[in-house]
C-alpha cells in the first residue's frame, strides 16, 4: 500500500510541475496551452541544431507548459528559405513551418507571410522585446565581435578598439567573413563614415583572409592559423576549453533575432507559446546551454557577462530594415576590392 | 483498343528526364531575367550589373584556369586508373576500387581543411616543420593559390572520372590490341595509338563534363579562398544576401556565363557524336579483351596509385580520424593528445539511425530515377535517328553548370506551382527528383560513351532474327550496357548520400539526412561528432559499393587480378 502511495506521488510530480509552471502565466498565454496541445506539433525553422539540442529544446518547452508537443527544428540558408516561404504564401501552399526564427525577414514582410502578433499587449511579453508588428526578440546576434586565439595573442596585446585592428602588426593575421553583415550592424554604432574608413583600410592595408562561411572562420581562429577573427562568437567553444576568447573591446554591437509566426502556420498556438518560452528564464537558459544564444539583458549568460560594464549598441530592428539594402551594397563593393 | 508501343516508354522516359533538365535550366535563365524582387517582370538589369563589373574579365579567366587545371589533374590520374582496373593484371585492383569508392564518400570540406592545416602559409604543419612560414619570412608552401585549388578539385574528381571511363575501356575490342601485340608493338605504344584514340569520345565526354563540374564546385573555393573571385563565388554571394530576397538575377546571369564557358566544349562534343560510328568497337565479332600483363610496370602503377591515395584519401581520412577524437578542431600536437577521447564516435552513433534510413531511401530513389531517365535518353541519343537527339544530349550536358542552389530553388518553385495537382513540395520525392536531374548528365556521359562503342550491327542482327525492337532493347542493348549502368549507379548513389546543398535548401521537417546531420554538427562546433558520422558514412558506403560489385558480378572479368 505504501509502495502504491509512493508510486502515485512520483506519477503526480510532472503534473504538479506543469501546474506550478503554468500557473504563473498570464491568462491569455494559458488559453493557448489547450489549443497547442490539440495542434500537437510544431516546426521551428532557423537554427541548425543537432538531435541532442532539439531534445533539450523540446523538453524545456514542454516542461514549461506541461504539454507533449512534438517539436521539430531545422535550419539552412535563411534568405533563400524566406524567399521560398514568401512564394509559397502567395501561392497558398503550406510550407510546414510555424515559426521562422531569424533576424532576416524583409522578404516575408513584403508578401504578408508573417502573422501580426501583439506579443506585449495581448500576451504580456516585455515590450522592449517586440520586433515590429510580428516578432519577439529571443537572442542578440553578435556577428561584429572580435575573437582571438589565446595561444597566439596575449590578452594585453589584443585589440582594445576596432581601430586597433588596423595596427600593422596584424597585417595578414585577421580572418573575416565575405559578408557585409557585421559592417551594417557596426554602422549603427560607429557611423557610416567611420565604418567605411575602417573596412576600407582593413581591406587595403591589412589584407585579411576572407571566407564565405562563418563555421570556417571559427575553425581557422581555433586552429591558430589566424590569431584574430571578426564576425563570429565563441562562447560555447570557450566553455568547452577551446583556446579562444573575445578580447576586451570597448564596444559591443548587437543585432537581434527573434521568433516570427508565419501567417500560414498550421500550429499557431504552439508557435506563439514557443516564442514566449524562448524569452522566459527557462527558455533563455536552454538557448544558452544548447546553442550559446541569449538576450544581452538575461542575467548570468555569457553574453550578459561580457556586455556588463561595456558600451553596448543595440541595432534597432526598424533601422536595420530601413538601411540594410543600401549599406549592403556599399560594403560589398569595398569587400570586392580585396585581391582584385 | 490500341496497344501501347513499348518503345514509347523509352521515349516517354527520355521526355520526362528532359523536362526535369529544362526545369533546372529554365530556373537559371528565368532567374537571370528577373529583377531583385519581381518574378513576373523581365529585365536585363542583372546582365548589365554583371557585365559592367570591371573585375569580370579577371574572374572569367580565373574560372577558366580553375576548370582546365582541375580536369588536367583529374584526367592524369583517371585515365591510367580506369585502364589499370579494366584492362590490366594490376595487383591491387580491389584495393584501388575500394579507395576510389571511399574517396567519393569523403566530404569535400574535410579534404580542403586537411590541406589548409598542412600547407597554410602562417601555421601550416609542413611549413612549420620546415621553419618557413610567413612569420619567419617566405613560406615554403602557400595553399591559398589557384594552382592548389586545381590540384585539390582535380584529385577529388578522379573516382567519378575513372568510373565513367571503365565501361568504355571494358567494351574495347581486344582483337585490336592483340593484333598490335602480335605485330610486336610495345604495350605503351598500343595504349597511345590504339586505346587512347578509340577512347576519344569517352575521354572528351569526361573532360567536358568535369570542366563544367569543376567551375561549379563550391566547397574548395569556400575554404581555400584564393585571392580574387571565381564565378561560383559571385553566385554564392548573390544568393546569400544579408536580408531580403536573394539576388536571383545576378546569380542567374552568372550561371548563364557558366553555360557560355561550357558551351564551346559541349558543341565540340556534339560534333564528335556525329561521327559516332568511327568509335563503335563492340561488334558481333568482338573478342574478349583479355588482360594486359604489366610485368615490371606493376611498380610504376602502384607508385601512381599510392601517390593519389596519399594525397586524396590518406590525408583527409587521417584528418577525419583526428578531428573525431579531439573536442574541437586543432592541429595535432603532443598537448592535444591529452584531450583525445572516443566521445565523438559514441555521440555520432546515437544520432545515426533515422538519418541513415532516410539517406538510404534518397539513394535508392535517386538511383532509380536517374538511371531510368538516363537509359532512355542514352538509347534515344545513340540509337534513334532523330536530328534533335544530339541537341537533347547537349541540353543534358548543360545541367551540371546550373549551380546546385539554383536547381534546388527551381524545383522548389516548380513544387509550389504544381502543388494543387501534385503535392510533392516539402517531400523527399522532390529532393530525389532534383538530385536525379543533377546526376542525369553524369549517367548519360557514362552510358553514351559505352553505347557508342556497341555497334548497331548487334541490334540489327537481333531484328533480322525476328526479335522486336523492345526485346532487342531489353535483351541486347541493356545487357551490353550493364557495366556502364553499374558504375553510373555507384556514382549516383555515392553522390546522393553525400550531397548537402539540395537537402539543405529543400529540407522537409522530420526527414533528416546524414549529410545534413554532419552539417548541423559541424555548424554547432561539434566537429568530433561530425567527423565520426562522416567516418561511419564512409564505411557504410564502401561496404555497399563492394557488396554491389560482388552481387552484380562487376568484379569480372577486368576487375580481378589474373593468376
Amino acid at each position: 500500500m505504501r509502495l502504491l502511495f509512493v508510486i502515485s506521488l512520483i506519477a503526480l510530480v510532472p503534473l504538479g510541475q506543469a501546474v506550478a509552471q503554468s500557473s504563473d502565466l498570464p491568462e491569455s498565454v494559458r488559453a493557448l496551452i489547450p489549443l497547442a496541445e490539440e495542434e500537437g506539433a510544431l516546426h521551428v525553422y532557423g537554427a541548425t541544431l543537432n538531435p541532442r539540442q532539439v531534445r533539450a529544446f523540446s523538453k524545456s518547452f514542454n516542461d514549461r507548459y506541461g504539454t507533449d508537443i512534438d517539436l521539430t527544428m531545422s535550419g539552412g540558408l535563411h534568405s533563400a528559405k524566406a524567399s521560398e516561404v514568401a512564394m509559397a504564401h502567395r501561392a497558398g501552399v503550406p510550407t510546414g513551418i510555424d515559426v521562422f526564427w531569424t533576424g532576416l525577414i524583409s522578404a516575408m514582410v513584403d508578401t504578408g507571410a508573417l502573422m501580426e502578433v501583439d506579443w506585449a499587449g495581448h500576451y504580456e511579453a516585455d515590450a522592449s522585446l517586440t520586433m515590429g508588428k510580428w516578432g519577439l526578440r529571443t537572442h542578440d546576434g553578435h556577428q561584429s565581435m572580435v575573437t582571438i586565439n589565446t595561444g597566439r595573442v596575449a590578452a594585453d596585446d589584443a585589440p582594445k578598439t576596432y581601430m586597433d585592428l588596423l595596427d600593422p602588426k596584424w597585417r595578414g593575421r585577421i580572418v573575416i567573413p565575405r559578408s557585409p553583415y557585421p559592417w551594417i550592424a557596426m554602422t549603427y554604432a560607429l557611423g557610416e563614415q567611420e565604418t567605411v574608413e575602417l573596412l576600407s583600410r582593413l581591406i587595403t592595408e591589412q589584407e585579411p583572409k576572407m571566407l564565405a562561411r562563418y563555421a570556417d572562420i571559427r575553425a581557422r581562429v581555433l586552429s591558430g592559423e589566424f590569431p584574430i577573427a571578426l564576425g563570429t562568437d565563441i562562447f560555447s567553444l570557450k566553455k568547452r576549453g577551446a583556446p579562444v576568447d573575445h578580447p576586451d573591446i570597448d564596444l559591443l554591437v548587437l543585432s537581434s533575432s527573434g521568433a516570427f509566426v508565419l501567417a500560414s502556420a498550421e500550429h499557431p498556438a504552439a508557435a506563439k507559446l514557443w516564442g514566449l518560452w524562448a524569452v522566459s528564464p527557462k527558455g533563455q537558459a536552454t538557448l544558452e546551454e544548447a546553442r550559446g544564444y541569449s538576450l544581452a539583458e538575461t542575467p548570468g549568460t555569457a553574453l550578459n557577462t561580457y556586455a556588463t560594464g561595456r558600451r553596448v549598441a543595440h541595432v534597432p530592428f526598424d533601422w536595420r530594415l530601413e538601411n540594410h539594402d543600401r549599406l549592403a551594397e556599399i560594403y560589398l563593393e569595398i569587400l570586392k576590392r580585396a585581391g582584385s | 483498343m490500341t496497344r501501347l508501343n513499348p518503345l514509347s516508354l523509352i521515349y516517354g522516359g527520355a521526355l520526362i528526364g528532359l523536362t526535369f533538365i529544362v526545369i533546372s535550366l529554365a530556373g537559371n535563365i528565368v532567374g537571370s531575367l528577373t529583377s531583385d524582387t519581381q518574378f513576373n517582370r523581365f529585365t536585363l538589369d542583372a546582365y548589365s550589373r554583371l557585365l559592367s563589373d570591371p573585375g569580370l574579365p579577371a574572374t572569367l579567366l580565373r574560372t577558366l584556369a580553375l576548370g582546365f587545371g582541375s580536369i588536367s589533374v583529374t584526367l592524369a590520374f583517371a585515365i591510367p586508373f580506369a585502364w589499370l582496373l579494366a584492362r590490366t593484371d594490376f595487383k591491387w585492383k580491389t584495393g584501388l576500387f575500394t579507395l576510389l569508392a571511399a574517396k567519393l564518400a569523403i566530404p569535400g570540406f574535410i579534404t580542403a581543411m586537411a590541406y589548409v592545416w598542412l600547407f597554410n602559409p602562417s601555421a601550416g604543419l609542413v611549413n612549420a616543420l620546415l621553419g618557413q612560414t610567413n612569420y619567419t619570412g617566405e613560406p615554403a608552401f602557400d595553399v591559398y593559390q589557384i594552382k592548389w585549388l586545381c590540384l585539390l578539385q582535380g584529385l577529388v574528381l578522379v573516382p567519378g572520372a575513372a568510373f565513367m571511363l571503365i565501361p568504355a575501356l571494358r567494351n574495347l575490342d581486344g582483337s585490336l590490341e592483340e593484333a598490335a601485340r602480335v605485330a610486336g608493338v610495345p604495350a605503351w605504344k598500343t595504349f597511345r595509338h590504339i586505346v587512347m584514340p578509340l577512347l576519344a569520345p569517352g575521354i572528351l565526354a569526361v573532360g567536358v563534363f568535369y570542366f563544367v563540374v569543376a567551375v561549379e564546385m563550391f566547397d574548395f573555393v569556400a575554404i581555400i579562398a584564393p585571392p580574387g573571385d571565381v564565378l561560383v563565388l559571385t553566385i554564392y554571394e548573390a544568393l546569400n544576401t544579408v536580408d531580403g530576397l536573394p539576388d536571383y538575377g545576378l546569380a542567374g546571369a552568372a550561371g548563364v556565363l557558366l553555360f557560355a564557358l561550357s558551351a564551346g566544349a559541349i558543341l565540340f562534343y556534339v560534333r564528335f557524336l556525329r561521327q559516332a560510328k568511327k568509335y563503335a568497337v563492340l561488334g558481333g565479332k568482338r573478342r574478349d579483351p583479355g588482360l594486359v600483363r604489366l610485368g615490371k610496370w606493376q611498380r610504376a602503377a602502384s607508385a601512381l596509385v599510392i601517390l593519389w591515395v596519399t594525397l586524396s584519401v590518406g590525408l583527409p581520412v587521417v584528418t577525419l580520424l583526428w578531428v573525431a577524437v579531439v573536442p574541437f578542431i586543432q592541429p595535432p600536437t603532443f598537448a592535444a593528445l591529452d584531450s583525445v577521447s572516443l566521445y565523438g564516435f559514441l555521440d555520432g552513433l546515437a544520432y545515426l539511425r533515422e538519418p541513415l534510413t532516410n539517406t538510404a531511401i534518397v539513394m535508392a530513389g535517386t538511383i532509380s530515377m536517374a538511371l531510368t531517365f538516363a537509359i532512355c535518353l542514352t538509347w534515344v541519343v545513340t540509337r534513334s535517328r532523330s536530328t534533335i537527339a544530339p541537341w537533347a544530349d547537349a541540353l543534358v550536358f548543360l545541367a551540371p553548370a546550373v549551380p546546385a542552389i539554383v536547381t534546388a530553388t527551381a524545383f522548389q518553385v516548380m513544387g509550389i506551382a504544381v502543388y494543387q495537382w501534385l503535392p510533392l513540395y516539402g517531400t523527399l520525392w522532390l529532393i530525389m527528383a532534383a538530385m536525379g536531374t543533377r546526376m542525369l548528365a553524369y549517367c548519360t556521359r557514362t552510358m553514351n560513351a559505352a553505347a557508342l562503342q556497341i555497334h548497331p550491327e548487334l541490334e540489327e542482327a537481333a531484328w533480322v532474327a525476328g526479335l522486336s525492337r523492345w526485346r532487342t532493347f531489353t535483351g541486347v542493348f541493356l545487357p551490353l550496357m550493364a557495366p556502364a549502368i553499374f558504375y553510373a549507379a555507384l556514382m549516383v548513389g555515392m553522390l546522393a548520400a553525400r550531397d548537402l546543398t539540395l537537402p539543405l535548401i529543400m529540407n522537409s521537417a522530420g526527414t533528416p539526412l546524414v549529410s545534413v546531420l554532419i552539417f548541423d554538427l559541424q555548424t554547432n562546433g561539434e566537429t568530433a561528432s561530425a567527423a565520426a558520422v562522416a567516418l561511419y558514412m564512409i564505411v557504410v558506403l564502401v561496404l555497399l559499393a563492394l557488396t554491389a560489385r560482388r552481387l552484380t558480378g562487376m568484379a569480372e572479368p577486368g576487375l580481378e587480378p589474373t593468376r
